[in-house]
């Protein structure tokens, strides 16, 4: 158990080593690595918080049933009732046409002709909020909602909200993609700079292996100085994110204030700083398992 | 007698590019016997000590070590062997970049011992080979003849009960040869098996110990004195 203690201690101090042997070329590769990850966290923060802030300026969508201008009290109900066995829905709410019409004098403005009217035109409505935002579900209900007997014109409401949503579903992608690419970039740095290790710590690689050192002691150090290395650039990466952070807020509060929106990003939770440290250590620790592993099978006597 | 220490019947080992350094090798080792290995450049030497370490593989025969078949272990199983064995390499294979003190330590940091063992270990297998003074100093200071001694601290650093050693008088003058010759008696003495090759017969001859002679791949000799 000590001994095993021992020998990580070791490994980890080997790679520390490695890494204060040549600072100049690992601080240019920690610097690729920190940008390539800066960049999508900085993305992700502001897709996401651009998307929570167009939800809170739209409001959750809406769906109005309207019934028959005839619908009777029976209808109403039993519209309400097949209303409320809907698990999809999260709320349903019954708008008389006395209200409706309450409503529309105070938005329009045209009391005076709305008064004129000897009966109320506007029919008995239901609206109810749909659980799930997404554009074809939301479509999808609203043909069903429409086959419900007693009903009329169902309405989805503000078509705008959707298109955000389809905006904002199309970001998230192109950031996923975007993602992707970068962090190929750094795997790529990750393993070439590993690759370039191995290479000058091969005959001490190959006579660990002739003395019978297990894979695992000759892969260790190189375990170590890969997580290092890809902990150091999650730890700039981070450390830039938040700087064009607060860069980006200084300068929205300029600008988008005098639009009246108040749009500030937010710092990273906790899990969201969890995410990116665990991710660095699966990299580095993956990347570094690869590149020994490809430079040991080719040791393999044949 | 005892069983042989180490067991080789019908050894051959070909190369993938066809040419066959060993063939047909038979050859027992008594425990605590200290054998030479003589015989021209390319006699197959070499390949023959890769095969007892379980560095490399016979093509055909059998390798018993303490009655334990070599060929039927799987590459783990004969690493962890091999961290038994002290060896030393007809090139050295000293790491440049480390001090004569952690070439020396390799051994025992391959077992995972702990740092203070390692320290007493190495201080005391640096003075048994004369370098304890050395110990700080990077190989590279050091000439020929103590790289050859720090190659043979670093195989009995880990107390070995065998020790290969390929050439380890590599192309030293005489009079250097011999006084690591004197270091391998004084190993014999204290009961260490010894497999020891060497290309320059004429050291040996002064010695107490087997000398087994080949030549193409083959013992064409074996006990008998070289002229
Ligand atoms: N890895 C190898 N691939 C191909 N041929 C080899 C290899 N190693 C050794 N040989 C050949 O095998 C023969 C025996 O070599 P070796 O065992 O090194 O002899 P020695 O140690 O007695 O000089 C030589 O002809 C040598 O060229
Ligand atoms: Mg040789």
């Amino acid at each position: 158990m000590r001994g095993m203690l021992h020998q990580h201690g070791h490994a980890m101090r080997l790679a520390l080593q490695r890494l204060a042997g040549a600072p100049l070329a690992h601080l240019f590769t920690i610097l690729v690595i920190g940008l390539s990850l800066a960049l999508p966290a900085l993305l992700y923060r502001i897709v996401t918080d651009a998307s929570a802030l167009a939800r809170a300026q739209t409001g959750p969508p809406r769906i109005t049933v309207f019934l028959r201008a005839d619908a009777g009290e029976a209808t109403q109900r039993a519209v309400r009732s097949a209303l409320d066995a809907r698990s999809d829905l999260a709320s349903v709410r019954f708008v008389s046409p006395a209200e409706a019409l309450g409503e529309l004098q105070r938005r329009s403005g045209l009391d005076d002709v709305l008064a004129g009217l000897e009966r109320n035109p506007l029919p008995p409505a239901f609206v109810v909020q749909p659980r799930n935002p997404e554009p074809r579900q939301l479509q999808a209900l609203q043909v069903e909602l429409k086959r419900i007997a007693g009903t009329d014109l169902v309405q989805l409401d503000a078509e705008w909200a959707r298109r955000l949503y389809a905006l904002g579903a199309f970001l998230e992608r192109g950031l996923l993609l975007l993602a992707a690419v970068l962090v190929a970039g750094v795997v790529t740095t990750v393993v070439n700079t590993l690759r370039l290790q191995i290479l000058s710590a091969r005959e001490e690689l190959e006579v660990c292996k002739l003395m019978g050192a297990s894979d695992a002691f000759v892969r260790r150090p190189f375990l170590y100085f890969g997580i290092l290395q890809m902990l150091f650039g999650a730890a700039l990466a981070l450390a830039a994110a938040e700087g064009a952070r607060m860069a980006l807020n200084a300068i929205s509060q300029d600008v988008l204030a005098s639009y009246g929106l108040h749009f500030v990003l937010q710092p990273p939770d906790p899990g969201e700083l969890a995410a990116v440290v665990g991710f660095a250590v699966v990299i580095g620790w993956f990347s570094a398992a690869w590149s020994v592993w490809m430079f040991l099978r080719a040791l393999r006597p044949r | 007698m005892s069983a042989p220490l180490i067991e080789i019947s019908g050894v051959s080992r070909r190369y993938p590019d066809g040419r066959e350094a060993l063939r047909g090798v038979n050859l027992n080792v008594a425990t605590g016997e200290m054998l030479f290995l003589g015989g021209p450049s390319g006699a197959g030497k070499t390949t023959l000590l890769r095969l007892v370490a379980g560095i490399d593989r016979p093509s055909r025969g059998s390798i018993r070590l303490n009655g334990q078949e070599l060929t039927r272990l799987r590459l783990p199983a004969l690493e962890a062997l091999r961290r038994k064995i002290g060896l030393v390499f007809q090139e050295h294979r000293l790491l440049f970049d480390r001090s004569v003190r952690e070439n020396a330590a390799l051994p025992l940091r391959i077992q995972g011992m702990t740092a203070p063992d390692i320290e007493r270990r190495v201080g005391a297998a640096l003075e048994r080979v004369g370098l304890a003074a050395r110990a700080k100093d990077s190989p590279w200071s050091l000439s020929g003849g103590e790289r050859q001694r720090l190659c043979i601290a670093r195989a009995l650093v880990g107390r070995p009960a065998l020790i290969l050693a390929d050439e380890p008088t590599g192309n030293l003058d005489h009079e250097y040869g011999e006084s690591i010759l004197t270091l391998f008696r004084s190993f014999h003495l204290a009961g260490v098996t010894l497999v020891v090759a060497t290309h320059d017969e004429r050291l040996v001859t002064r010695l107490e110990g087997r000398l087994v002679h080949m030549d193409n791949g083959q013992i064409v000799r074996d006990g008998a004195r070289a002229a």
